[in-house]
């Protein structure tokens, strides 16, 4: 395998998915570093009162292979806000929100990609395309899509004998071809559908754009979206029985305000 | 920082302010009424809790800049996670906000404060205030002229200069 590991998955998907989304590339980027352990997964058990059921965070910190990695721009998007402080962790959506917020559009993360010192020779924009987005292939970038093709589909070919790529198999790749693994047939992971509720989730949001009013509970899904999204209120917020003032008054410090 | 302070240091820092299954969490709420990006919310929650940890290490007052200070305002609102679970349960102690009573004498004080608190930080956790959340005394107690704008009704223009 020389293609599918030295590339992204992001960049084997702008070279062989025409229609490739934006959440596609986000999602397989985010789970790309995680495979790579550039960062990395954890998760806390909390239970906030003795009455209520312990809650599952997950979070995002730097892996061990953070600090000698060369990132390319599109992973920044997910990396950048580790290089401002290396301790900090992230809890999982929030960084799956960040990396949306900061990749801002599909047209701004393919131009990442096709200026990646990688594929750059892969592709060429005219006036027209670079002012209003859009891109050609040249005839290096059309030969290197076929080359991967046809290794993806020599891998494919190599694992079809399984019903299902069991861990084993799956852990040995991953080693060689990182977030690639997901590019295969038969492959689907818990993370990799979480990232995606996450995506869809704030990406909806985003482009809603229906404002709050500020309280807890209003499910809601990306196949299922509720008008009612974040809007009318829960048993326990804003200013219910229990709010008011909590008497604070004369203290150590606050200035300017 | 002895062992009693990095203990807790680390319950401050992972005590949180998100919860894992809500629509509108405490840093969507920070970032949308403020007008800022995620990456920096969570970049100003960290700083609060700093500063929140700073406060249990010093007698001397202390002063937060005003983008620590907004998410200090936004935890008050949620009244059970901030007196409750942060100020009885992890800080063991109240930590009350006042806000300034103004005039110049308090603006003095609370430059001398807010210089202390920087400098508290350094020494602290061995590295300077990220000027971005932390701006200079100068724009610290000049660029404070904040409205509640309704944005459905008006439009905001950026001055040119």
């Amino acid at each position: 395998m020389i293609y599918l590991s030295e590339l992204t998955p992001a960049e084997i998907f702008i070279l062989t998915k025409e229609d490739v989304t934006h959440q596609e590339l986000l999602k397989i980027t985010f789970i790309d570093l995680l495979l790579k352990n550039v960062l990395k997964t954890f998760e806390v058990h909390r239970q906030p009162h003795i009455q209520e059921e312990i809650r599952i965070y997950k979070y995002i910190r730097i892996g061990q292979n953070f600090k000698n990695y060369k990132s390319k721009n599109h992973e920044k998007f997910f990396l950048s806000t580790f290089d401002k402080d290396l301790e900090i962790e992230i809890l999982f959506r929030n960084l799956v929100k960040i990396g949306y917020q900061k990749s801002r559009t599909l047209s701004n993360f393919k131009n990442e990609l096709i200026k990646t010192p990688t594929l750059k020779k892969c592709f060429s924009q005219n006036i027209i395309q670079i002012i209003f987005g859009g891109y050609s292939f040249t005839e290096f970038g059309t030969e290197l899509k076929r080359k991967i093709e046809k290794e993806i589909q020599n891998l494919n070919s190599e694992l079809s004998g399984l019903n299902n790529i069991d861990n084993q198999k799956a852990i040995e790749l991953i080693k060689v071809i990182g977030g690639n693994i997901f590019l295969l047939e038969n492959i689907d992971y818990e993370l990799l559908n979480q990232i995606d509720s996450d995506l869809a989730t704030e990406m909806n949001r985003k482009e809603t754009n229906n404002d709050g009013s500020g309280c807890s509970g209003c499910g809601w899904t990306f196949d299922n979206y509720s008008s009612n999204f974040d809007s009318g209120c829960s048993s326990d917020s804003g200013c219910g029985g229990d709010s008011g003032c909590s008497g604070c008054g004369g203290c150590g410090g606050c200035g300017g305000d | 920082m002895n062992d009693e302070q990095q203990k807790l240091w680390n319950e401050i820092k992972s005590f949180e302010l998100d919860e894992p299954e809500i629509s509108l969490s405490f840093t969507d709420r920070l970032a949308r009424e403020n007008g800022w990006s995620i990456e920096y919310s969570t970049r100003a929650i960290l700083e609060y809790k700093k500063f929140i940890f700073l406060l249990t290490i010093t007698t001397h007052p202390l002063t937060p800049s005003d983008q620590v200070d907004q998410v200090w305002h936004l935890h008050l609102l949620y009244t059970h996670s901030y007196w409750e679970d942060f100020c009885e349960k992890v800080i063991k102690r109240k930590i009350h906000h006042g806000p300034t009573k103004g005039g110049e004498t308090e603006k003095t004080k609370y430059t001398n404060w807010y210089e202390k608190t920087k400098q508290l930080y350094l020494e602290t956790f061995k590295t300077e205030t990220p000027k971005d959340i932390w701006p200079s005394s100068e724009i610290r107690f000049s660029e404070i002229e904040f409205k509640r704008v309704n944005i459905k009704r008006n439009w905001i223009i950026k001055k040119p200069f």
